[in-house]
């Protein structure tokens, strides 16, 4: 656990209650971004994220080091944001297919050499991407690269299936992948369109 | 040539590749321009996720935070006057209301002619007369059964006292405590 977290904890616990500003200081901005690509809306993210504090201080007493804070915070951010989804009956429902992220090769389209990764149009673009994906996608994501949780954190955080979390993510990745190629316009390998069966064999 | 799977090169993107299918990766990328520029791809796209601008809450979250689990501290003087604006605007009225009474003796002699202000000031002293009378004679009579015409008028009266409090509290509650938070 980090020791900046372990150590207010520690303080809010022994009475010193203001203390908990801290956490929520050093925790809130990355919360919010959860919670905002949660629900695609900044009052229903701020209000889903002011109320996972608070059941956060008042769980503080019963909570058992087990895991990580951050672990067990986003736990309670992300089923305070599925709650309020499933009250607006918006959540996006997922099915996932047995085989999904299987011997799946790449895909034909081709990043068109001018392509500059590093410019902040490539950023801007990503950003806005994430923003619509459905929440189901983008919630992994934001759980595997903003807060940099495993495979196992984001299953307990979700209460998910590993193998679940495993394919939700690659998906993710993959509707990224496809969005972002559509957006920038690439066009497909020379290999797949020679080959008019269109079959995932292989090609130079 | 067999390409390398989406799978092979998100692990290899992430480092969770297993050292024996890590060489073969390597190995195959020297030689496959296409699946270097899939794995440069992969790689844009990872950063772009991790260092997407976050999305900052507004300034007052961690103030109202603190307020909902601490309401009793760092209160300042105008949170508590607002905080307690309901009583407030009801305490001046019922004062107002007294010392119009007291500062206009001639409307209780009659010797003026009763204005708007003075007709509905004796009602309302005339109401709070009544409850006063009432409930001095109920408490002589604690035994009386059955339903009086005064005992009626007295819990008409007490009823309407309630309900007087019930909306101002309601009033107070749910109105101005309300447009109060959202504005501060």
């Amino acid at each position: 656990m980090a020791k900046p977290d372990q150590e207010i904890i520690r303080r809010v616990l022994a009475g010193e209650k203001k203390a908990f500003a801290d956490l929520v200081n050093r925790h809130k901005d990355k919360a919010m971004t959860l919670a905002m690509r949660m629900l695609k809306n900044k009052e229903d993210a701020e209000e889903a994220l002011q109320d996972a504090f608070v059941r956060a201080f008042h769980a503080l007493p019963r909570f058992e080091w087990k895991a990580s804070f951050s672990t067990w915070f986003y736990r309670i951010v992300y089923n305070v944001c599925a709650t309020a989804l499933s009250k607006k009956e918006e959540a996006y429902e997922v099915s996932l297919q047995d085989g999904d992220q299987g011997e799946i090769e790449i895909p034909s389209d081709e990043p068109t050499p001018d392509v500059e990764y590093e410019s902040t149009e490539f950023q801007e673009i990503v950003t806005e991407e994430i923003g619509k994906m459905p929440e189901a996608y983008a919630s992994v994501l934001t759980l595997f690269f903003v807060q940099e949780m495993s495979y196992e954190e984001i299953a307990t955080v979700t209460d998910f299936p590993l193998g679940t979390v495993k394919v939700r993510l690659f998906r993710a990745r993959m509707l990224l992948r496809e969005r972002i190629a559509r957006r920038l316009g690439w066009k497909k390998g020379v290999v797949l369109e020679e080959n008019q069966e269109g079959e995932r064999s292989s090609g130079a | 040539m067999n390409h390398l799977t989406v799978q092979q090169i998100l692990e290899y993107v992430d480092g969770t590749i297993l050292n024996g299918e890590r060489t073969q990766v390597v190995a195959h990328l020297e030689s496959c321009p296409r699946c270097r520029r899939e794995v440069d791809l992969q790689r844009a796209l990872a950063k772009g996720v991790r260092d997407a601008p976050l999305t900052r809450p507004s300034r007052r979250l961690v103030d109202r935070i603190m307020e909902t689990v601490l309401p009793a501290t760092g209160n300042s003087l105008l949170r508590k006057i607002v905080n307690n604006l309901g009583n407030l605007l009801a305490m001046i009225v019922v004062l107002s209301i007294f010392v119009y009474a007291l500062s206009t003796p001639s409307v209780w002699k009659g010797d003026a002619a009763p204005s708007v202000i003075s007709e509905t000031f004796k009602t309302y002293t005339g109401f709070y007369d009544q409850v006063s009378r009432y409930l001095t004679t109920e408490s002589a009579k604690l035994q009386s059964k059955g339903s009086t015409p005064s005992s009626r008028e007295g819990e008409k009266i007490v009823a309407l006292t309630i309900i007087s409090l019930l909306a101002l509290a309601a009033l107070d509650k749910f109105v101005i405590r309300r447009v109060m938070r959202t504005k501060l």
